[in-house]
């Protein structure tokens, strides 16, 4: 296992950066996405905050490849990800939707083998399938379908899904980023904390994460860098403390925030009423 | 817990198998069968080669070349459903519903009334192939406004969907109604029949074609098993795991219109085989399309070959057309179908994405 994890850091290494340059994007003439340079570190945590509308799903989606930018360049260890295939695309880095569908009543092992190319051995697959779903907490619910579980569970089974693809990456030998757009959409407070802690393994592991959260206290748990978005553009960009700073974030999100530490180390990020 | 799941895996492929082999006596008895009737062991040796004058003639040149088409014209309805139902993450996306029949239907028509003309100065040979390309003609370009028609922004819109299929369905008709206008009493006679669908219609030269062209895509449509999983998490999280979307969906698009256009060409409009072949399938199988597609073929072919035996048998020596018996058999299943997911869709259960209600709920 730490000969594995050693290896996987290695390539991870290998391929460290994620970088965004001049990425901008525009709908219908709007400029939802303007003129975005960034540089993402592997290894730690991203997340990626700011209010309703700032760009930050179309941030996420462009870092994947789905979203072609209209003007600028995503690179992942400097190539063009519009030059890599979809297959090369789908191993290096695994993808959490804003809100995960599944159009059929495929059973919770079937919907996180969904996440696991087939060049990935039998037994590795079962493997991976039996780690991710314990990592969400779902190791009870393999065979039941998907459509029967409730709304968080189903939540905790797409992440499940999500990791399993990152995990079956790294057997392939890449597996370097997962993307998460509100992975914490609808879970209590005991789920939140699993996907926090999953999503720190993750970094600890090698890989890099990038994570879009509403929660500014969640942010301050998860990341080791955050990027606020206001208006398409990335206002600020670095270690959470700097960045989660009244004076930085009550422009963007246009309210009073009281921004405490009652313990060492928990930041929490409440806005002000009235 | 694996040894299990193995064993639900081995207990699925013997089921199958048992449906081939229901499949396979459904077939004896199509050739069995009739207003002659035939013991299996004289249809067995005429099929050798064993047989007397009137045995072979009816084997050979009636029986069995309507068999192979049902078998043909089963497994492109089914398979071609059960791949656009996929890729559209819509259970209700019957070939005929979506007007692909029609348009098909609406190629075929076009060449049986103005076929003659359209026909002079081309090579003899060359005519058993002019009714399936005007029926892929119609199937493909029905299918390509359909799906271009019915996407906003990368999105399938399930409801547009299915309302550009009514008018792609109504068009088709009304064009098929001018040319039924201008045609001769005996092309008129063709038609109706025709449109009715059939199995006995067509000659070997007409079967082997669809046959052919069926048996072709077939594998093409099996070999997207995996990206049609991958497809019921939507476009963009297919595209995420791995799945080319335009690419596999552009080859779908294609073997389906290629398939569904040779078998309308033969056999006319069958109506709902690809609806509940499909359907019936995942009752029994599951929702993975790796075995979910070759399921869907055999009971394809297994109701085909039911509804053919019905019709002939019923009132024999009449024959009502094979597309009447699917449509009174197919159009209720349809309704049940609907009630069914309505019930999910606004039933007590509080969880709005059981069974495929999901589909019509993002509609």
């Amino acid at each position: 296992m730490a000969a594995r994890a050693t290896a996987v850091a290695v390539v991870a290494r290998a391929w460290a950066v994620l970088e965004a340059r001049g990425v901008s994007v525009s709908v219908a003439g709007h400029l939802v996405l303007n003129a975005v340079t960034l540089q993402l570190p592997a290894g730690q945590v991203t997340a990626v905050i700011g209010p309703n509308g700032a760009g930050k799903s179309t941030l996420l989606a462009c870092l994947s490849g789905a979203q072609i930018p209209s003007e600028g360049v995503v690179r992942l260890n400097g190539n063009d990800l519009r030059t890599l295939s979809v297959s090369c695309l789908s191993r290096c880095r695994a993808v959490l939707e804003q809100t995960p569908t599944l159009a059929a009543p495929f059973t919770l092992a079937e919907l996180i083998d969904l996440g696991i190319p087939r060049a990935v051995p039998p037994r590795a697959t079962r493997q991976i399938i039996h780690r991710a779903a314990a990592a969400m907490g779902l190791s009870s619910c393999h065979h039941h379908p998907v459509d029967r579980l409730s709304g968080g569970e189903r939540q905790r089974a797409h992440m499940a899904r999500s990791l399993a693809q990152l995990w079956a990456g790294q057997h392939l030998g890449a597996g370097h980023w997962l993307l998460l757009d509100e992975p914490t959409n609808s879970l209590d407070f005991a789920h939140q904390v699993a996907v926090v802690q999953a999503s720190r393994q993750v970094a600890a592991e090698g890989a890099g994460v990038v994570v879009v959260l509403h929660d500014l206290t969640l942010a301050a748990a998860v990341a080791d860098n955050v990027i606020l978005m206001h208006q398409g553009k990335v206002v600020a960009f670095g270690a959470k403390r700097d960045v989660l700073q009244p004076a930085t974030l009550e422009p963007a999100y246009g309210v009073k925030l009281l921004v405490s530490e009652p313990i060492t180390d928990t930041l929490v990020i409440t806005p002000l009423f009235g | 817990m694996d040894t299990s799941l193995q064993r639900r895996l081995l207990s699925r492929w013997l089921l199958l198998g048992s449906f081939v082999v229901a499949a396979c006596l459904l077939a004896l008895a199509g050739l069995a069968l009739g207003p002659v009737a035939m013991a299996p062991q004289r249809v067995v040796s005429t099929l050798l080669g064993d047989g007397n004058t009137v045995e072979t003639a009816i084997i050979w040149a009636i029986r069995l070349p309507r068999l192979v088409l049902a078998c043909a014209v089963g497994s492109a309805l089914a398979v071609s459903g059960t791949a656009l139902q996929g890729v559209l993450r819509n259970p209700l996306a019957d070939p005929g519903l979506i007007g692909v029949t029609a348009g098909a239907s609406l190629g075929a028509v076009t060449v049986i009334v103005l076929g003659e003309k359209l026909a002079e100065g081309l090579p003899t040979q060359f005519l058993p192939w002019l009714l399936p390309t005007a029926a892929f003609l119609g199937a493909g370009s029905v299918l390509a406004a359909v799906s271009g028609f019915s996407r906003r922004h990368g999105q399938t819109s399930v409801a547009t969907l299915i309302l550009v299929g009514v008018a792609m369905n109504a068009i088709a008709v009304a064009v098929i109604g001018m040319l039924v206008y201008v045609s001769t009493d005996d092309q008129l006679r063709d038609l109706t029949f025709w449109t009715m669908g059939a199995l006995g219609g067509a000659g070997w030269p007409l079967v082997l074609v669809a046959t052919g062209l069926t048996a072709l895509t077939l594998p093409l449509l099996m070999a997207q098993a995996r990206s049609l999983d991958l497809f019921q998490l939507g476009e963009r999280a297919a595209f995420h795991t791995g799945v080319g979307v335009e690419a596999v969906k552009r080859r779908i698009m294609l073997a389906t219109a290629v398939a569904l256009g040779a078998v309308t060409a033969a056999a006319g409009p069958i109506g709902f085989i690809g609806l509940v072949a499909p359907h019936l399938a995942r009752l029994v199988f599951g929702t993975r399309h790796g075995i979910l597609l070759p399921a869907a073929m055999v009971l394809g072919i297994c109701l085909t070959l039911v509804a053919d035996l019905t019709v002939r048998l019923v009132v024999p020596p009449a024959e009502p057309p094979l597309g009447l018996a699917t449509s009174l058999i197919g159009g209720p299943f349809f309704l049940w179908l609907l009630l069914r997911r309505r019930r999910d869709l606004h039933g007590g259960t509080g969880n709005s994405r059981r069974g495929g209600g999901e589909g019509m709920g993002r509609a």
